[in-house]
């Protein structure tokens, strides 16, 4: 697969605040990349210069092979979703959609064309006539999409798509975002700040820190071997207890922050086989499993478990850490468990 | 049974709706009851339709009807055509400093206005002798230019505050979609303030529909009145000299434009109030899709200013002149001695009338302060009266000013307050409060609703909760709003012209008379005797306050000031 999308030493500075500064980033094509990180993380700095709503103070963006960083936004081959969808109030479903289409030399014939095929891809069929005050969030969702795929971008740029939606529309839209893409074979890139929507979506995620790419990868990397203490909280699901807190457990010392994540501990009344005692002050029942949280040494653990098994709140239990699975972190860098691993061993 | 919170919240408007049926409702009856009264041969008082009759035969009506129409369409027309780029080039450039000076001749009185023009237009000592030596004031286009160069930037800012408020989104996806220059504007922006755009066109209507100081300050010193009067001014002037028989007529030109005024208020109220449809087609696909280069649209910009700016350096130059170079032919540009005669002239011959108008001001301000500001809050925030309080508000603002003149005498006669400053202070709010309280209702309708919410848990009443939080929040909407009430005032023409009668006489003890600046301004030009230097540097000290306002209120301007779509 050959890459549509690069950036390269991009660096973005509003005032003295620096919003982006990246080495190098890549999508292949037909990737669905999530770029991911809290606000002010320069996700949203990164999707705007990719759009040319936004230029870098340096560095350059490649769009299928072609050097794009001085061209304005409408010769880029990209379609962008705003996160508010942006739509024109004053215009209707077809004139919002058939928008870009009109700067062209297109006939209308093709753009009525197009824009009715587009109505089919999104499900609006009928809708063309309304404005976009009298559709849900979701139909107007579908229009932004629409407006923005009319031009058969090569890349469909999505700022925070889904954020304005109830929960609900959320998850059914997140589906389709997907088999759009699939069914148009396009790279997109989809930027948000909700670790489950990222995962659930991502071929690639793309985890940002304070201007900073933190970790890029697929899901499963990115959730199991997670290079830092920042990506591996804000991914979520994870315990993080101080060393200090921790008794022996014969891992190597010199870490001062074990994490680990809720589904590799267990929690039992058994208390003889652990040093680790903890009290349950609170359980979560899910519907398929429980949400135990648990204090211990003055911090909270929580614990997925699928059965109480006879555990209460107020219960004084045992926990147990599965040592093979903990994660360990110095300075905020993810290190191996045992020493020997990366040193070599010597004996 | 009515809620305490509803009760205390009609209390508030209560005031402004008084004053409002007393001062604005009863003269308007009270014209159509003099409309039916003429006199005999004999001098007895009959009642009929006389007026109705001989008004229509009036000398020269033809042509001020003619008049009238002309300023009630050009006027507004030619405003709106050169608002929308100016008020595009303004947006474009995006220099904060501009807009101040663009605004400035709509913020400044009418008659001083007037007089620049006037200056600069005469034919042998103006600036008009270097163009052509014509006596434009014997076409009634002169007033059309003196019109739009007062009026063109308030309609620049109505349209500029629609086009400023259009959410950056909307410009960042047509920047997606490609659309730029005309196509964007036509296609995007103009749809997107059509509420601004409709707005300012019936403001410009009024506007142009009751011309009055241009009229008086130029026929003044006219050879031929009739070729610039209208009806507004007509029904002064028949007024003034017509004894019995002019104020019949005069009450019947006045009925008259109430009732044009008020078709053209529904159509202003409505506009204002309705809630704001949009519809645009994809039908400009023939205009040019490209960025104007921004030099070009600096290009644009000066030959504005050049306009809006020119009478303002005329009127500075001539002030700063002596007597002997302001009469010069051929007219000298730059004065070879700068001399300070004229504002010391100005400022001990026109001490009386500046006392009289900065105490008149005040007292506009503050009573319309006291009136105005608690039913502003009460019927934005309470919705006191539905829409049909604010809808009385908006028809009082499209009346024009010269028809309440006669009842106004008549009830300032009954109370012995003829000629004297409470006189016009307890009048004038009947032009200043209506946009006082519009700015206002607009004001607090984007304040924060949880402050009142706050101290109403905290157990204030409606009027606790406004005179102990809310007024103390809003100084930077009241003392801007308050500022423009005080220009309105300053700038205060006909009201002056028809309730007083002689200057302050300087005795604070036992005040009387109470001519204003604008009259000592105004009222001088076409007199023999009147001393050009004086009378110029008067002009440019009645600059002031409105120079003050722009200044103070140059952050915010745009958003008071933002027409149309505010409500539901």
């Amino acid at each position: 697969m050959s890459s549509q999308f690069e950036m390269h030493n991009i660096r973005k500075s509003f005032g003295k605040f620096l919003a982006l500064s990246l080495e190098s980033l890549q999508f292949d094509q037909k990737t669905y990349a999530v770029v991911l990180g809290p606000s002010g993380s320069g996700k949203t700095t990164l999707l705007r210069i990719a759009a040319g709503l936004e230029t870098p103070d340096h560095g350059s963006v490649i769009i299928s092979g072609q050097d794009v960083t001085s061209l304005p936004s409408w010769k880029r081959r990209v379609g962008l979703v705003f996160q508010n969808y942006a739509l024109y109030p004053h215009l209707t479903v077809y004139e919002n959609i058939a928008m870009p289409l009109t700067v062209g030399r297109y006939t209308n014939e093709y753009i009525g064309e197009r824009v009715h095929e587009l109505l089919g891809v999104m499900e609006l069929e009928g809708q063309e006539k309304k404005y976009p005050k009298q559709l849900s969030g979701g139909q107007q969702q579908r229009v932004a999409l629409a407006r923005a795929l009319i031009k058969k971008p090569d890349i469909l740029l999505m700022d925070e798509p889904l954020s304005n939606l109830d929960a609900r529309v959320r998850i059914d839209l997140r589906d389709y975002l997907k088999e759009t893409q699939r069914k148009l074979g396009i790279t997109a890139i989809h930027v948000t700040h909700d670790q489950e929507e990222a995962m659930a979506l991502g071929d690639q995620i793309v985890i940002l820190n304070k201007a900073h790419i933190v970790q890029s990868g697929t899901p499963t990397e990115i959730y199991s071997k997670p290079q830092t203490l920042f990506a591996a909280s804000f991914l979520g699901g994870i315990n993080l207890i101080s060393s200090e807190l921790l008794p022996d457990l014969g891992l190597r010392k010199d870490f001062d922050a074990l994490g680990i994540r809720i589904q590799d501990i267990t929690l039992s009344i058994d208390k003889e086989s652990t040093e680790m005692i903890g009290k349950v002050v609170n359980i979560q029942y899910l519907g398929y499993q429980y949400i135990v949280t648990t204090e211990f040494a003055g911090t909270r653990l929580r614990v997925r478990m699928d059965s109480l098994n006879g555990i209460s709140e107020e219960t004084e239990v045992g926990i147990y850490l599965d040592t093979t699975k903990v994660m360990l972190f110095r300075d905020g860098n993810r290190i191996p468990i045992e020493e020997e691993e990366r040193l070599g061993n010597p004996a | 049974m009515r809620s305490p919170t509803k009760r205390q919240a009609t209390i508030l408007v209560l005031p402004a709706l008084i004053y409002l049926i007393i001062f604005a409702i009863y003269p308007m009856i009270q014209n159509f009851i003099l409309t039916f009264q003429s006199q005999s041969v004999t001098g007895s008082i009959v009642w009929g339709l006389n007026n109705y009759i001989n008004a229509f035969k009036i000398f020269g009506i033809s042509q001020v009807f003619y008049n009238t129409f002309l300023y009630t369409l050009a006027v507004p027309l030619i405003d709106i055509l050169l608002a929308i780029p100016l008020a595009t080039f303004l947006k474009k450039l995006n220099k904060p400093y501009l807009l101040p000076i663009v605004l400035l001749s709509s913020f400044i009185p009418l008659v001083t206005g007037a007089v620049m023009w006037v200056f600069m237009l005469n034919p042998i000592t103006g600036f008009m002798y270097f163009i052509a030596k014509v006596d434009l004031f014997t076409s009634p286009w002169s007033i059309v230019i003196i019109d739009v160069w007062t009026s063109l930037p308030l309609a620049t800012l109505i349209i500029y505050s629609g086009l400023k408020a259009i959410p950056p989104h909307i410009d960042e996806a047509s920047q997606m979609d490609g659309l730029a220059g005309m196509r964007k504007l036509f296609q995007i922006d103009l749809p997107y303030i059509k509420a601004s755009l409709l707005s300012a066109t019936v403001l410009m209507v009024i506007y142009g529909s009751f011309t009055f100081d241009p009229i008086y300050v130029a026929s003044s010193s006219s050879t031929s009145p009739f070729a610039i009067m209208d009806i507004s001014y007509l029904s002064y002037n028949l007024y003034e000299t017509g004894g019995l028989v002019g104020r019949g007529q005069a009450a019947v030109l006045m009925t008259l434009m109430t009732v044009v005024s008020t078709v053209i208020a529904l159509l202003f109220v409505r506009l204002s109030l309705r809630e704001t449809t949009r519809s645009g087609r994809l039908r400009f696909k023939f205009m040019p899709n490209r960025e104007m280069p921004t030099k070009i649209a600096w290009f644009f910009v000066l030959l504005y200013l050049v306009f809006l700016l020119l009478p303002f350096s005329w009127l500075l130059l001539e002030s700063f002149k002596t007597t002997a170079e302001i009469i010069a032919i051929p007219p000298v540009i730059f004065p070879s001695i700068v001399t300070f005669a004229g504002y010391f002239m100005s400022v001990t011959v026109g001490q009386p009338y500046f006392i009289s108008s900065i105490i008149v001001s005040l007292g506009t301000s503050l009573l319309v302060f006291f009136i105005g500001a608690p039913a502003a809050y009460s019927i934005s925030r309470h919705k006191t009266g539905g829409l049909k309080f604010i809808a009385l508000i908006l028809f009082v603002y499209s009346l024009p000013t010269v028809i309440f003149m006669i009842p106004m005498i008549e009830i300032l006669k009954s109370v012995s307050l003829l000629n004297s400053w409470w006189g016009l202070i307890i009048t004038y709010p009947v032009f200043v409060m209506p946009i006082t309280i519009w700015m206002l209702f607009n004001f607090y309708s984007t304040f924060p609703k949880h402050l009142d919410e706050a101290a109403n848990i905290d157990g204030m009443s409606v009027f606790g909760s406004f005179y102990r939080v809310i007024l103390r929040l809003s100084g930077d909407g009241i003392s801007v709003t308050l500022l423009y009430a005080f220009i309105i005032a300053w700038g205060a023409l006909i009201f002056p012209l028809a309730l007083s009668y002689t200057p302050f006489n300087m005795n604070f003890l036992l005040p009387g008379g109470a001519q204003t600046i604008t009259i000592f301004i105004g009222g001088t030009i076409g007199h023999e005797a009147f001393n050009y230097g004086e009378l110029s540097a008067a002009s440019v000290i009645s600059l002031i306050p409105s120079i003050l306002l722009i200044y103070f209120a140059r952050k915010r301007i745009d958003k008071l000031w933002r027409v149309g779509g505010t409500v539901g």
